[in-house]
């Protein structure tokens, strides 16, 4: 929204005031300005009030020679090729060293005449519309010699508020309500508005108001000897620097008013209004309404309408209606002043898709009082642009009981407290008053602030309110930072976060995986081409896009679809994330565990199932570095889509299965086209880190010699080496330190059905040498062991 | 001719049967159907057939090209059947199988740069004695709105802003979610942050996202002031930066804090001077603050008159596109190695 500080000036003295400087504080102390523009510069020296004199043909030329009087600069002879120029015009001459942009004004010879200067058009004064034809005839002009700046609004600083600082402010709307924040900021007085106006009662119309809570307030007003015409050149300047364009001096005057003092009005023409009468009434089902912009509408019962005797004759609050909108030959004219609840406006502006400028005001919920006044400030206005027009109905006003006025108690040294400020209880009040708070002090030390009703509709209710409006005014920049003094506690580093850093320090700095993020959202065609449907999930109502229509239940496919987007740029590829899955609960908050799952995946060398034992040694170091027990690993067990058949493992904590590991299936590495063998995993890291810490434990270091026995053991194909070296380790824990794989053989040797698998065992006693009786006596137990546990037995 | 066009087939037939990859069945696809394959050079011969017969035998070649065709996409599938299977056969896989030797070392990989600015951020407030908290990103109306003094009413509960759940649920559209769970576990006075992920129904750009990072920070205690609150940033801020900030509040209106500030820092760039970054105003809007409103001390079991706090909601995306001078938001949640890849260290 732009302000002129040229139309500020109407409400508030500016003299002397220096602009940039006001901006900057107005962002500080009231809302955000996006930019501050100077226009009209150019207009400013060199171009003056003319009087045409003299109009001549010059034979066999489109242009006429013209004498014009520019008072002190003379009586000028000036060649002009618009054909509008005539006698008696007044008109805007750009004089030699006039600047337009680029193009500077020189005395020239054309056709033959020396031309001095140069009668300008809107569009070479940028002030109006660009298509006007010819130049721009003055129906209000002072004495020629006149410089043009000082007649009329041209040079101008605009300020650019960001509407969103906006939304929680409705008096803001508007050129006054912005003053009143200029004048408290300076100082300086409001000029009070003149609103006079002599009602009559010659041509009444009735009113009826059905919903008074969708319509709190409904006035009109009627007058009779309007014509339209086009507005003198102040408004269409004003209007102009604000964004909006001049129409006519009806149309422009009701919304002059609009952005003066922030409520919008309508103007019917009076012919359309049938049976004298208004009806604010909710919108039938399926009735139909076409809106002056031409656009048919189906609207209905959320939808509040304004009506005449027979039919909706506007949109209430949004957009006046096509069948009684103001016309060229409009005489007698209805002006509706009214307030509607900002829920009501929202839902048809939104449901229509129609923002109005009129929709996005009241959608703050203006003050009702204001009514009164934007009703009076457009009839002296009218009154004014069309002398003959005269006032033919009383001011017709139905409203809601007003609110009553808020009063806030407020203890100066709250404020003081709050802010950290020692401002005194003289400045504070002199900023709520300068605000247009009515203060008084029942007791000593507490004021009682009545709230201006402006501010009332939803902006100020509580003492905080006060304090921020004090604060602002004061100036946080004159607030002196001041360290809060608090109690010492423990800080609680979250358990949760620590160990999800823990994880994240191991796989990148040891494990070497790169941490990635990705959406919490399932992406259906990644789903497909993996073949995953998964169970329940949590599902969105409003889907950023129907491939996203749900919440991930597993971090598994995303991972799979940044191995496909990396395949080709990467040989080696070794990425996790860590993060939040969704599972739908019955009458209660989804469950949402974090979990975590990476993927390792290189060119496949040997054939063998490299890739997945990366990834669980992997998962052995990360225990260590987490301070959890290791995860069991069970072959087998894996029900993804994904997986391989059987490089596949489960993960478990004890009996808890908390996770599963597997090479992806060759036939879905196929579909994604992946250049590697990949593997990957998935775990509940939650239900890890609720398991028993497994911190470090010290042990006094080894006073007797180890002894070293290798054992290779013969068992069936089936027989996972882990139970084989559990079974070692189990023969005599006291005594065996360490048992350490070395390596597997099947062949020559071997019989069918069964692998021999090398072991190399450390011995050792902490209280003792262990001598070579009690080592036949370990090796023995652990043959047993091995037979009992797992059938092994020596290989010859 | 036929008895040729029959003897092709046969011979297509056998010779598919004895294929054992994809780069045979390849060769005999052009063997027999590229352009100087067997069944062209027959197709040379129909010039000799008589006119008559033209016709049948033209019909024919068809058929053998169709039903070589169909053999040579039969047997493909079965190779690639025959493939995988064999790529799913391994009798011998034992998932407890030690690896022998020494571990391969990997070089080091990346941890996100939302991770490393986050861990950071963490760091420096525990240090000054924050708690560090975690709430969860699917939400209830109640908490991401109604806890936090967002009527009813405000825009931001529309389905143009917010993702909602089928059941009524919806997607925290902000860590702020967690102020009143935290008044509510931790009690006064405390001061605490929780960084987490936050979700907005936004369309997609390099400047948007509908996934993003923040960072809550709130304090409660008997005596917070703006002056406190002025301070405490500027010591975060300078912190988070690692040097001196020049900061500055502006009135910001959000529900939940009143008074409400937006908090502009000196722009880094330039020093306040004025350049492209800040769009020469000097100044870069930073994050949203301000004092608790009593509505949500209220919903966190709190007595206003008794307790009172700040709050901040810091933006780590934005936070870490800074920091790197990252162009595009995408990239952040994109998985693309070359982007990640670039965050290691050591």
């Amino acid at each position: 929204m732009y302000i002129s500080t040229n139309w500020l000036g109407r409400h508030v003295d500016l003299t002397g005031v220096d602009l940039d400087a006001l901006a900057k504080r107005f962002t500080l102390a009231v809302a955000e300005l996006e930019g501050v523009h100077h226009v009209g510069a150019e207009l400013d020296e060199h171009v003056v009030v003319g009087h045409v004199l003299e109009v001549h043909a010059i034979e066999g030329k489109h242009v006429r020679v013209t004498q014009v009087d520019t008072g002190a600069h003379g009586v000028r002879t000036i060649i002009c090729g618009a054909p509008n120029v005539a006698v008696g015009q007044d008109v805007v001459v750009a004089l030699p060293g006039a600047r337009f942009g680029d193009f500077e004004i020189a005395v020239a010879t054309v056709a033959g005449v020396e031309s001095h200067g140069m009668i300008a058009s809107e569009k070479e004064l940028g002030i109006g519309d660009e298509h006007a034809a010819g130049i721009l005839v003055l129906t209000d002009a002072p004495a020629p010699g006149t410089r043009f700046s000082e007649a009329y609004p041209v040079v101008d600083t605009l300020f650019e508020v960001d509407n969103k600082s906006l939304t929680h402010r409705p008096d803001l709307w508007g050129h006054r309500g912005i003053a009143r924040e200029v004048a408290a900021l300076l100082g300086r007085e409001l000029k009070a508005q003149d609103l006079d106006i002599t009602y009559t009662d010659d041509r009444p119309l009735t009113i009826r108001v059905d919903d008074l809570a969708a319509c709190p307030r409904y006035s009109a007003v009627c007058l009779d000897g309007v014509h339209t015409a086009p507005s003198p050149l102040w408004l269409r300047l004003l209007l102009q620097r604000v964004g909006t364009r001049a129409i006519n001096n009806l149309v422009d005057a009701t919304n002059f008013v609009m952005l003066d003092l922030g409520n919008p009005l309508h103007a019917f023409d009076r012919r359309q209004i049938a049976g004298d009468a208004i009806v604010v009434r909710r919108a039938a089902a399926g009735e139909r309404f076409t809106t002056l912009d031409g656009a048919e509408h189906e609207v209905g019962p959320d939808d509040l309408l304004i009506a005449d005797a027979e039919r909706g004759v506007a949109l209430a609050g949004v957009m006046g209606g096509e069948n009684s909108e103001i016309k060229d030959d409009t005489t007698a004219m209805v002006l509706e002043a009214a307030n509607f609840d900002a829920a009501t406006i929202r839902v048809t502006a939104q449901r229509l898709g129609i923002r109005t400028e009129s929709s996005a005001r009241f959608e703050k919920s203006l003050d009702p009082h204001l009514v009164g006044d934007a009703s009076r400030a457009f009839c002296r206005l009218v009154l004014d642009l069309c002398p003959e027009a005269r006032v033919t109905s009383a001011f017709m006003d139905v409203a809601a009981p007003y609110a009553e006025p808020t009063h806030i108690r407020l203890p100066v040294s709250l404020v003081e407290r709050r802010l950290g400020a020692a401002l005194g209880a003289a400045r504070i009040r002199e900023i709520l008053t300068g605000l247009a708070f009515a203060v008084s002090e029942p007791e000593p030390g507490i004021f009682d602030v009545v709230v201006p009703s402006w501010r009332a509709t939803k902006d100020i209710g509580i003492k905080e309110d006060l304090i921020e409006e004090v604060g602002r005014i004061h100036g946080y920049d004159n607030i002196t930072p001041e360290p809060p003094q608090v109690k010492l506690i423990r800080p609680d580093a979250n358990a949760r976060k620590r160990f999800e850093h823990a994880a994240r320090a191991y796989l990148t700095q040891s494990a070497g995986l790169d941490e990635l993020q990705t959406y919490s959202f399932d992406f259906e065609p990644l789903l497909s081409r993996i073949g995953y449907a998964p169970e329940a999930r949590l599902e969105l109502a409003n889907p950023i896009s129907a491939e996203m229509p749900a919440m991930r239940r597993s971090l598994v496919p995303a991972l799979l679809g940044a191995a496909e987007k990396n395949t080709r740029g990467f040989d080696e590829l070794r990425f996790f994330e860590i993060g939040r899955v969704f599972h739908p609960r019955e009458g209660e908050l989804a469950a949402q565990p974090v979990m975590l799952g990476g993927l390792v995946a290189a060119l496949d060398g040997d054939g063998t199932a490299a890739t997945f034992f990366e990834l669980r040694d992997a998962l052995a170091g990360l225990a260590k570095a987490i301070d959890r027990a290791p995860l069991t690993v069970r072959g087998g067990g894996v029900s993804w889509p994904w997986a391989h058949p059987v490089r596949q493992a489960t993960l478990s904590l004890g009996d808890t299965v908390i996770g599963h590991i597997a090479e992806v299936h060759p036939a879905v590495a196929t579909k994604l086209e992946l250049r590697q063998q990949a593997a990957i995993f998935e775990l509940d890291l939650d239900a890890w880190r609720q398991s028993a810490p497994t911190p470090p434990s010290y042990r006094p270091l080894p006073r007797f010699p180890s002894v070293f026995r290798d054992f290779a053991v013969l068992v069936g194909r089936d027989v996972p080496a882990g139970d084989v070296q559990a079974a070692i380790a189990a023969a005599s824990p006291d005594r065996i330190a360490d048992v350490a794989f070395q390596s597997i053989y099947t062949g020559a040797g071997v019989p069918e059905g069964e692998k021999s698998l090398a072991w190399s065992v450390t011995l050792r006693h902490p209280e003792r040498t262990l001598a070579e009786p009690e080592v036949r006596e370990v090796e023995a137990a652990v043959w047993a062991s091995l037979a009992e546990r797992v059938g092994g037995r020596p290989r010859a | 001719m036929l008895d040729q066009l029959d003897a092709v087939l046969d011979e297509a037939r056998a010779a598919l049967a004895g294929v054992a990859d994809e780069a045979q069945l390849r060769d005999q696809e052009v063997h027999f159907l590229g352009k100087k394959g067997a069944l062209t050079a027959l197709m040379k011969g129909m010039r000799n057939v008589a006119p008559a017969d033209r016709p049948l035998v033209g019909q024919r070649v068809n058929e053998v090209r169709a039903e070589i065709t169909s053999a040579i996409e039969a047997r493909r599938s079965e190779l690639e059947a025959a493939r995988i299977a064999a790529l799913c056969d391994d009798p011998d896989f034992d998932a407890t199988l030690p690896l022998a030797g020494p571990p391969r070392t990997r070089s080091v990989g990346a941890l996100h740069p939302l991770t490393q600015v986050t861990r950071h951020i963490e760091d420096v407030f525990r240090a000054m004695g924050f708690h560090l908290l975690d709430y969860p990103e699917v939400e209830t109306e109640f908490q991401n709105f109604d806890s936090l003094n967002i009527p009813a009413t405000h825009p931001a509960r529309d389905m143009q802003d917010t993702f909602w759940l089928k059941n009524g649920n919806l997607l925290r559209t902000h860590t702020s979610t967690g102020q009143v769970r935290a008044m509510r576990e931790l009690g006064p006075p405390f001061r605490a942050i929780f960084p987490g992920r936050v979700f907005r129904y936004e369309a997609v750009d390099a400047s948007h996202e509908h996934t993003f990072h923040q960072c809550e920070g709130l304090m409660v205690d008997r005596h917070v002031s703006v002056a406190n609150l002025i301070h405490s940033m500027k010591t975060l801020l300078s912190n988070i930066f690692e040097r001196d900030v020049t900061v500055r509040l502006r009135p910001g209106y959000f529900p939940f804090v009143e008074p409400g500030f937006e908090l502009d820092i000196q722009c880094q760039v330039c020093g306040g001077k004025g350049c492209a970054v800040c769009k020469q105003s000097g100044w870069v809007e930073l994050l949203p603050c301000g004092l608790v409103h009593p509505n949500v001390l209220r919903h966190g079991g709190l007595d206003p008159d008794e307790w009172e706090g700040w709050a901040f909601g810091l933006g780590l995306s934005r936070l870490v596109m800074m920091k790197y001078q990252i162009e595009d938001i995408r990239h952040l949640l994109g998985g693309d190695l070359r982007f990640l890849s670039q965050f290691r260290q050591g």
